[in-house]
């Protein structure tokens, strides 16, 4: 009888094992440094009293490796440049992000089955992000959005390029993008405009705030990393 | 019959909140267990006692496991059942839920439920990215959004469908600050004025700096007990008359509205409909503003007023102190501080001080009537509890 597994590579991209192997065993995870302080401490705020505490500074990192699941196509798409979502076969629901089983109650959890999409879509919301990932800092600010990939049912969250902030707004078609050299995670994907984008209505009073806004994170981001 | 009692609060008790370094979780939850303990004198804990559920959301944070143990150990209940439950910053919404089953079911006469975090000797880093488990892994976290940033795309949403405003945003900030003002136990005992929230730096646009609750560090505890034996407890309890729990998908992206959270909907209804009560029966509520927003959707969410005038409803002044219905008392999760796993039951913990007349300088005149409302993640999970004064 077949059993499952084992694993076998069809496709790999290598990584370095090796050095947090290293890290683990030199103890890497070990106090870098301490200190003592006194610091006050009390039942309300109201009443605080000295006390003595030790305090260490502890590094902690991992490598661990995970899969995608059943939705493991959708990303092998990514790696293929191809955008993939996946269709309930009875009650015809479309999910970008796939779902590997259908949630309308009807259909009783029934498999899904893979379709390839058009990379084209619509902006159902929107934030910027002046505070992002600190690997993302840099590219503050950065325009989050959640699209409505054409002929889906749900929305695809990803960062949207190549837009000034003021002029992102809810209804704006975009063109999905895939990485020229993708890594396999949901950052592979972007969104760039797909018209001549119709900026929301901001009262002159809202409009000057948000511009001084955005030049403030601008502004952040050059004295902390230098000029792009 | 209208209104009553599943179980009886008989006492309560909340830690300090802020940025407690030095201390564990399990010391700043003994911290809340003793309070509560003193304001029950007629209570034994050891022999009372007779199971404990605690809400805490992280192990990553103190890298420290297996909660309920730790925390019945801490809090002087040794050998009693001790158990945690999960459900992100519902964790302690949800533990009291699960401690008012094991009051009804029987099972346990007396019990102590609760919750605790210990944030902020993490970086920030490292907290977004604990707090960032809440919400879906492959298609959530990856992908740079941030938890303001989940919250902004509702805030956008609401703005684009019923014009709600960043002064709308900002308006709850100023008062939930001036309620924290008043608080001694506060993280961030400090009045704001709007210029300030309106000018402060940008998060995930359209939520700035002070339309975010703050990362901090907490514990709060409650006891609650058959309504029955209340009264060899204390002469002024508190009754839990409704309770509502509700789940959603983890993904804001699969939810069919941005500018809702059905899961809290559908726990106001059940809780409403426990208790027999409407929206205008309601006194007091303290409501998780995570941030300002998802307090101007709780409002319509709750059935304060109606979908969309949330904004309005700030804007206009009743939900300040002395309004028709004061909201987040405490200073909510914007001022008085989010520890996360312990937010729910600090939210009941307001509503017993504010129905027993001991919330001093924030005390709402008569309050009969309160509700507490929890919301886990993006609104993946939501409790809501409705209290009567004893």
């Amino acid at each position: 009888m077949k059993q499952p597994g084992p694993e076998k590579v069809l496709k790999q991209l290598p990584h370095d094992e090796k050095c947090w192997e290293e890290w683990e065993r030199k103890g890497g995870w070990r106090p870098e440094g301490w200190k003592i302080v006194e610091m006050n401490d009390g039942p309300t705020l109201n009443d605080l009293k000295p006390e003595k505490f030790l305090i260490v500074h502890r590094p902690h990192g991992s490598m661990f490796h995970h899969s995608y699941g059943k939705v493991s196509q959708f990303f092998i798409g990514l790696l293929e440049g191809k955008l993939y979502g996946t269709k309930c076969s009875k009650c015809g629901l479309v999910y970008c992000p796939p779902r590997a089983h259908c949630f309308n109650p009807k259909c009783r959890l029934v498999e899904t089955k893979w379709v390839e999409l058009p990379k084209r879509g619509e902006v159902h919301s929107y934030t910027i992000m002046a505070i992002a990932w600190p690997s993302m800092a840099h590219l503050q600010p950065l325009v989050g959005v959640m699209v409505r990939i054409e002929g889906t049912n749900t929305c695809l969250p990803m960062t949207m390029r190549d837009i000034d902030p003021e002029k992102v707004n809810i209804g704006l078609k975009v063109n999905i993008n895939i990485s020229k050299q993708p890594k396999g995670d949901l950052l592979d994907v972007y969104a760039t405009p797909a018209e001549e984008p119709v900026a929301p209505k901001r009262s002159p009073e809202e409009l000057k705030r948000f511009r001084e806004d955005m030049e403030k994170t601008r502004a952040w981001v050059k004295k902390t990393f230098g000029p792009k | 019959m209208k209104d009553k009692p599943l179980v009886s609060l008989i006492s309560a008790g909340l830690s300090k909140f802020g940025k407690l370094e030095g201390l564990y979780a399990r010391e700043i939850f003994a911290e809340a267990a003793k309070e509560a303990y003193e304001r029950c004198p007629k209570l034994d804990p050891k022999k009372d006692i007779k199971a404990l559920y605690v809400g805490h959301m992280g192990e990553s944070y103190e890298h420290q496991g297996h909660t309920g143990a730790t925390m019945a150990d801490w809090a002087g209940l040794l050998h009693i059942p001790a158990t945690r439950t999960e459900a992100a910053c519902a964790s302690s919404g949800a533990a009291l839920r699960t401690a008012l089953q094991a009051v009804l079911s029987g099972l346990s006469d007396v019990v102590m439920v609760g919750g605790v975090e210990k944030m902020t000797h993490r970086s920030t880093a490292d907290v977004t990215e604990y707090l960032a488990m809440a919400s879906d892994f492959p298609f959530e976290q990856w992908q740079g959004m941030t938890f303001p940033g989940l919250y902004a795309l509702m805030a956008t949403a609401h703005m684009h469908e019923y014009g709600t405003t960043e002064k709308d945003m900002a308006t709850v900030a100023v008062k939930n600050h001036y309620h924290g003002s008043l608080n001694p136990k506060a993280h961030m005992q400090k009045e704001i004025t709007l210029e300030t929230a309106m000018t402060s730096r940008v998060v995930a646009w359209p939520l700035k700096l002070y339309d975010c609750s703050l990362i901090t560090d907490g514990a709060s505890c409650l006891i609650l007990t058959k309504p029955e034996l209340a009264s060899k407890f204390t002469d002024t309890p508190v009754h839990i008359v409704g309770s509502g729990q509700a789940s959603d998908t983890i993904g804001l992206y699969e939810r069919e509205s941005l500018t809702s959270l059905a899961a809290a909907k559908l726990a106001a209804k059940q809780a409403y409909e426990m208790a027999d009560m409407k929206p205008e029966d309601i006194n007091i509520a303290e409501v998780h503003d995570c941030f300002t927003i998802a307090e101007i959707i709780a409002y319509e969410d709750l059935g304060f007023c109606k979908a969309g005038e949330g904004g309005k409803l700030a804007e206009e002044g009743e939900t300040r102190l002395g309004g028709r219905i004061p909201v987040n008392t405490s200073g909510g999760l914007k001022s008085k501080g989010h520890p996360v796993g312990a937010t729910g039951t600090a939210q009941a913990y307001e509503i017993f001080l504010q129905l027993t007349g001991q919330a001093e300088r924030r005390q709402v005149k008569d309050a009969e009537i309160g509700l507490t409302h929890n919301v886990g993640g993006s609104g993946a999970t939501a409790t809501v509890h409705i209290y009567r004064r004893g």
